[in-house]
């Protein structure tokens, strides 16, 4: 790989995933405000629109927990403050002083967990008066599919266009929510770019490239992130081939690169997954035409929320049809520990693809910091052995 | 009566018999062809069902017949495990369908509907797994009260039920969830091909509030008078009059209680002989195993649990909403596990201390915290468990906090 002045490509992606708050303080050093938020379905079109920095949060595998237990748990009974590893990571770095460079602060009704939050650090900031919050908004969400698309999900955008319009002390006008939706398409089809990219026979985008790059569309300004994925697509062609088996990655959340770098280096490639710091985001809901607020609600209320589509049925499916049609030699499934939402999942859609031929590993209540990595490269690694070996320049 | 033991009240197992009756009939008519059954979470569903005469087992209700009465928990566990699933106590109903010939009572039949809650990620799934090992319809609605994330509970909040429960929650929740039901109903009246008796409905809320109205004359009575007349066992148990509520004959068998109530306070019976000093149970589980050692060992007796003081929080005041608007409020706010609550009820009970449980007793909880402001001992107990351990905290809680302030 050849390194420009101001790197390649790959390279930017990989200095914003090793420094994720990078590009929220260069942009707070030129003045300008930060917003947070959680998951993949907040409309950042919006937060772009009202002249702020989208910034979504992440997991750290090594956060201090103990602030949570301290400041969160103590505050309910145990039944109450049940949450996976990567949300406390989340909640503890908010606890602390690591993002106190965000201005406001977006909840979204996704995973319990996560939702919970808006109530955690209210009831966290009344018992503790050091504990210093940004303003915060909670967006709602119905999920069952009985809602009215122009109905409630609708007022939840509309309920975020006038907070941040608050926030920013001026109204918010459709030819910037317009503008902004153009921004985030493209990039957007950048992604889907880098995605078909990875599915290429044979493919050259590492698992943690593509997870790098994903990430940085969600931390970076749009136009560096143009920059950089233009960048990362010209270089491609004078990568290596990776001919070792392509993969599926499903179940939990990555929000860090281990277990990526991980199979990276046993050989093997994840050229997509089913996760909401992963193709996912990219995901094409083909905006209607209209306003652009109703184009905005239209694609809120299509997207689930995490993973939680309604039907079963449909979440399995959605996530056993990216595995096929990426024309994948095996999977993955690592759930961790706590993940009620996929440790149901999960099993299904094992079995789906298993019985559609895909050796599948399914590695149930797992640490998130993947440690000790020893183990999982061994689990790996044996499971490796047992794919059939084909020509992976071709498609099956 | 040996010291130690418990009275049982006649018209709590009448209570206990009316429920496993309940369930036979109920199966024995679906068995028979042309039966109607559905599954609904607690607070969701449950009147709507009834006034559409169509029984309903209420899924919390039957999952802690198998966790707690029949102590079934760790194989239905292990059914779950071989299948790939994590289990909880949530999940243990889907594991009585997977396994029936292990169910309790016999098992359930099956369901014309399962009407899943998206409560939470977990609950919604596993509804639509269970859903499917019955071949039945699931049919999600959304929010319920602990999604209700969105509002802290306003100071006092316990008593803003009846009437002022719109405080409490999020109006455009409220009108969704309002929109949903009635798309529900509509579904159903399809489905069943019955037209929806809204007169029906609104009696069976109606009954809820007299039932209601029972419940807290017979409670307040219970709480205040001395020796306790009602054992924690025989309270929770009554717990179960909670489900088909608002139907008349559970109206009468909370008749029943309470004249059995007045009728034992009149003969000054106790059901704890070692009554020396009251605790209040500040958690959601059953009559706790140790509660034996704290009576004889220390004559501390747990007078009371939150279950005693979450049941009238269903009556509401229909002369301000339709039912339909007064059900939707209630399922999006029933109540909140929360210390200045159980400070209240504690109190109420005459307790001296109040026992919760925390996964580490040594943390400074804002449990511990609101319940020692309020003058009262806190025992934080790791576990609900009946062993050396739990006991050596309770010495200590009674030695240090209990004795030697008296
Ligand atoms: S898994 Fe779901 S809840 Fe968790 S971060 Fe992703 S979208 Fe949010
Ligand atoms: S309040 Fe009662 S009905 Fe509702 S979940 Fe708790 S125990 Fe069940």
């Amino acid at each position: 790989m050849t390194e420009g002045a101001n790197g390649t490509g790959l390279d930017v992606f990989r200095r914003v995933y090793e420094d994720r708050n990078a590009p929220a303080r260069a942009w707070k050093e030129r003045g300008g405000k930060v917003v947070g938020y959680f998951c993949d379905n907040v409309p950042t079109e919006l937060i772009h629109a009202a002249g702020f920095l989208p910034y979504r949060i992440s997991g750290q595998p090594e956060a201090d927990l103990m602030r949570v237990r301290d400041q969160i748990d103590a505050l309910y009974q145990n039944d109450l403050a049940t949450r996976p590893e990567f949300v406390a990571s989340m909640l503890s770095q908010l606890l602390g002083s690591e993002l106190a460079f965000l201005d406001y602060l977006i909840i979204p009704h996704n995973r319990h967990a996560i939702q919970a939050i808006y109530r955690e650090l209210q009831e966290a900031a009344q018992e503790n008066a050091d504990l210093k919050l940004p303003p915060l908004h909670y967006m709602d969400k119905a999920w069952s599919p009985f809602s009215e698309p122009d109905g409630f999900n609708r007022n939840a955008v509309v309920g975020l266009r006038d907070a941040l319009a608050a926030w920013r002390g001026r109204a918010i006008d459709d030819a910037d929510i317009a503008t902004s939706i153009e921004v985030a398409e493209a990039t957007r089809s950048l992604l889907r770019e880098i995605n078909a990219a990875r599915l290429d026979h044979p493919t050259k985008v590492s698992s943690s490239a593509a997870l790098w790059a994903h990430a940085a569309a969600m931390l970076l300004p749009p136009d560096q992130f143009a920059r950089a994925a233009r960048a990362m697509l010209d270089e491609l062609p004078g990568l290596p081939e990776r001919n070792g088996p392509r993969l599926f990655l499903g179940g939990s959340p990555f929000d860090h690169d281990r277990l990526y770098a991980l199979i990276d280096a046993l050989g093997a490639t994840v050229v997509t997954e089913d996760h909401c710091w992963g193709a996912r985001t990219a995901d094409d809901y083909a905006l209607p035409q209209g306003a652009p607020l109703d184009r905005l609600a239209a694609r809120f209320h299509a997207a689930p929320a995490c993973s939680i589509r309604y039907s079963f049925e449909d979440t399995i499916d959605a996530s056993v049809n990216r595995a096929v049609s990426a024309d994948v030699d095996c999977a993955i499934h690592y759930v961790f520990a706590g993940d009620n939402t996929q440790s149901w999942e999960t099993p299904d859609e094992v079995k789906a693809l298993r019985e559609r031929g895909i050796p599948t590993l399914h590695l149930a209540e797992q640490r998130y910091d993947c440690a000790p990595p020893e183990d999982i490269k061994a689990q790996i690694s044996a499971f490796l052995a047992t794919v059939p070996a084909r020509d992976r320049r071709q498609p099956a | 009566m040996k010291p130690g033991e418990q009275t049982r009240l006649a018209s709590v197992d009448a209570v206990r018999a009316h429920q496993r009756t309940w369930l036979e009939e109920t199966r024995a008519a679906v068995g028979e062809g042309g039966g109607r059954f559905a599954i609904c979470n607690a607070d969701d569903f449950e009147e709507i069902f009834t006034a559409f005469g169509i029984p309903v087992m209420v899924v919390n209700y039957w999952n802690s017949i198998v966790t707690f009465s029949e102590r079934k928990g760790p194989h239905f566990g292990a059914v779950l495990r071989e299948r790939g699933y994590t289990p909880n106590m949530f999940s243990m109903g889907l594991a009585t369908t997977l396994d029936p010939a292990e169910a309790p009572w016999g098992g359930l039949p099956k369901p014309t509907i399962m009407i899943g809650t998206t409560r939470d990620e977990t609950q919604l799934r596993v509804m639509e797994l269970w859903a499917r090992a019955f071949g039945c319809e699931c049919y999600p609605l959304d929010f319920s009260w602990t999604s209700q994330y969105r509002q802290l509970p306003p100071p006092g909040w316990w008593n803003l039920h009846f009437s002022r429960s719109g405080e409490m929650i999020d109006p455009a929740r409220h009108a969704e969830r309002v929109r949903q039901m009635e798309r529900l109903i509509a579904h159903l009246e399809e489905r069943l091909d019955q037209p929806f008796d809204h007169a029906r409905f609104r009696e069976i809320m109606e009954g809820i509030n007299e039932q209601m109205a029972l419940w807290q004359e017979a409670f307040d009575l219970i709480a205040t008078v001395r020796p306790l007349p009602v054992s924690l066992r025989d309270q929770t148990a009554l717990y179960q009059l909670n489900w088909q509520r608002g139907t008349a004959p559970n109206i009468a068998l909370m008749r029943d209680f309470l004249t059995e109530v007045r009728q034992l306070v009149a003969d000054g019976a106790g059901c704890y002989p070692q009554e020396r000093f009251r605790l209040y149970l500040a958690t959601s589980g059953n009559d706790p195993l140790y509660h034996r050692y704290l009576r004889e060992r220390w004559g501390g007796a747990i007078v009371s649990s939150r279950y005693s003081g979450i049941a009238p929080m269903y009556a509401r005041d229909l002369s301000r909403e339709g039912p339909l608007e007064a059900l939707a409020a209630r399922q999006l706010f029933l109540f909140d596990k929360e210390p200045h609550w159980e400070v209240h009820e504690a109190k109420r009970w005459g307790a001296q201390g109040v026992i919760g449980l925390e996964r580490d007793p040594s943390l400074p909880s804002r449990y511990r915290r609101v319940v020692e402001a309020a003058g009262l001992a806190y025992l934080a107990l790791p576990r609900d468990a009946d062993d050396e351990e739990i006991h050596g905290l309770i010495d200590c809680f009674v030695q240090t906090r209990i004795l030697e302030g008296q």
